[in-house]
């Protein structure tokens, strides 16, 4: 598989540009010296520089450790909330496909439900009800998620439920909740890995959205949305505040849809998401 | 057909129904109060309690949803806690600025998204398809905002070929339409490039069926088969995503009124939500679950007008 992905073209150059965004977020505190919070009044947007690589803004922070730092939070969160709605949509389509019945139909329609909503319209709901902040966006990233993978999960547990394999589980005198864990999920990841690379870009454009839009993470952590929308007052005067945010989220979500794109064709061709 | 039509539009309702209960009811256990919302910090008990009755929060939860549902069927949306003024009132003067610019940016993307596509699949792995997918992989990677103030950038504020602010003025279609360029540009690059990246996956499938083979013998121009054979039959995936992708421009639009300063529903929504403006929010919930409906049934319909295969049974 791996072979497979490394003889996939997109697949390599997305996880070449994925390196850039990912390298950044870890060493992190190696690569910065000043520090993001750090305000200075007398470097009021500065352009870019030898000391200020993608100049300041306009309390005099350094743009640079703020975009880095900013890639950590950007990447954290879209990975929190992919996780969230990876295990509760996994949870909520394998009941809805292997249990069936009144089970099945209630979910699918609370899922049915889910889906008429654009997830960016659905997340900007949920951080309407819930308010904004760190976890709000979070929890409403991973259900504006939560039926695309549940639906996905209970299409393959249905597929997979009907095999020969599971009926010699069965056979055999297995339970319920071991068939379901060892012998349906596993099968069922595939499809699961491909939708979380598909969607990742999605999630980080959303975040940024919330963030530029001032209902995202926090007003006062860096992420590249909010490093945007503070550059957009100066958008003439200092057009280094947004650029440099808007590169990295762009070469992210670029790097993330190549490589979704080649993990979908080494993974699994059939799938259309 | 017609028993299908009904039985849609009844679900629809059922649907729309739904969600205003649901956000009705989650914004109503969500903390904060919504008198002490409207007189602010400073209210005295005694005029806390009279606001209460006086929006009818001291009643039980059960009268309250009822009265609410019986006021938003009489298209009464309630008052905004910011404005004051009717949410129904408010919603209808801003809706028309959404849907210009959702309309402009669906017409144009999905004209340019469909021939990217068909030419990019018929011509498979040459220069034109490697540009025209590198193209749609750059406009669906690209965040709408960040793209909207680019364009802003380089258009309005360097070139001055574009307003700054605003929507223009009504009265005059010219002028609205040379306020929408760049917004429109800015909304409907990703769509078009979904559009385009479907079509061109569809298409190449349809072109590789039976049915293209005896087109071509019997002596049918290429441009004839790609459209009439290729691309018919190639329309149901398409539609599906661009149903999908209409529904997103309601999101995507809120992002790109904030970055053009345009007046529209999701600069309302937005102001709304961080303001908490509750009823203000509630109503564009219940505008936006009745414009999603209506655009997941529409799509519907044309999915049978595209395939004659397809019978609602």
């Amino acid at each position: 598989m791996i072979r497979r992905l490394l003889r996939n073209r997109s697949a390599v150059v997305g996880m070449a540009l994925l390196s850039i965004p990912m390298l950044a977020a870890a060493l992190t505190p190696v690569l910065t010296t000043a520090n993001p919070y750090t305000t200075n009044m007398t470097r009021q947007l500065t352009p870019p520089g030898r000391q200020h690589p993608f100049g300041t803004d306009q309390f005099g922070r350094d743009v640079y450790s703020r975009v880095l730092w900013g890639s950590r939070t950007s990447l954290a969160v879209a990975a929190a909330s992919l996780l969230l709605a990876l295990t509760s949509g996994t949870l909520m389509g394998a009941a809805a496909g292997y249990f069936g019945g009144m089970v099945d139909d209630s979910l699918n329609r609370v899922i049915d439900l889910l889906m008429a909503f654009p997830m960016m319209m659905l997340a900007i709901i949920a951080v309407g009800v819930l308010g904004a902040g760190l976890l709000n966006v979070i929890v409403a990233l991973g259900v504006s998620m939560l039926p695309r993978f549940a639906r996905v999960v209970r299409g393959e547990v249905l597929a997979i439920k009907a095999r020969h394999f599971v009926e010699a589980a069965r056979a055999v005198g297995a339970g319920e909740g071991r068939i379901l864990w060892r012998h349906i999920l596993p099968n069922s990841f595939n499809p699961l890995i491909v939708m979380a690379t598909v969607y990742m870009p999605y999630t980080i454009l959303v975040e940024s959205s919330l963030s530029f839009l001032g209902i995202g993470v926090s007003p006062d952590v860096p992420t590249w949305g909010l490093i945007i929308a503070d550059g957009r007052g100066f958008i003439q005067l200092a057009p280094w505040i947004s650029t440099f945010p808007g590169i990295a989220i762009t070469v992210t979500s670029m790097g993330f849809n190549l490589f979704g794109d080649g993990l979908r064709d080494a993974l699994d061709p059939r799938l259309k998401i | 057909m017609h028993a299908y039509l009904a039985r849609r539009l009844l679900g629809s309702v059922v649907t729309i129904w739904i969600i205003v209960s649901a956000s009705f009811l989650i914004i109503r256990l969500a903390p904060g109060d919504p008198a002490q919302i409207w007189l602010g910090d400073y209210a005295t008990p005694d005029l806390l309690q009279v606001t209460r009755a006086r929006m009818g929060l001291d009643r039980p939860l059960p009268v309250q949803y009822l009265t609410y549902l019986g006021s938003v069927m009489r298209g009464d949306l309630g008052e905004s806690l910011r404005s004051r003024k009717p949410v129904a009132g408010e919603i209808r003067d801003q809706l028309p600025y959404s849907l210009d610019l959702m309309v402009t940016s669906t017409l144009l993307s999905v004209a340019i998204g469909l021939t990217a596509g068909v030419i990019a699949a018929v011509k498979r792995n040459s220069m034109v398809d490697v540009l025209a997918m590198s193209v749609a992989l750059f406009f669906l990677s690209i965040p709408a905002f960040w793209l909207g103030l680019l364009l802003f950038i380089l258009f309005s504020a360097h070139l001055e070929w574009f307003p700054l602010i605003g929507a223009g003025n009504r009265a005059s279609p010219a002028n609205l339409a040379y306020h929408l360029v760049l917004p429109t540009l800015a909304l409907g690059s990703r769509i078009g490039a979904v559009v385009a990246r479907m079509t061109r996956s569809s298409v190449i499938e349809a072109l590789s069926e039976d049915f293209v083979r005896p087109a071509r013998a019997k002596g049918l121009s290429e441009p004839r088969v790609w459209v009439r054979h290729a691309l018919r039959n190639a329309a149901t995936p398409i539609l599906s995503i661009v149903g999908i992708q209409v529904n997103a421009l309601m999101g995507g639009s809120a992002v790109v009124e904030a970055v053009f300063s345009r007046p529209g529903v999701g600069n309302l929504l937005i102001v709304a939500i961080s303001t908490r403006d509750y009823p203000m929010v509630q109503g564009a919930i219940f505008l936006i679950a009745v414009g999603v409906v209506l655009v997941n049934l529409l799509t519907d319909v044309a999915y049978g007008l595209a395939d004659p295969r397809i019978r609602y049974a």
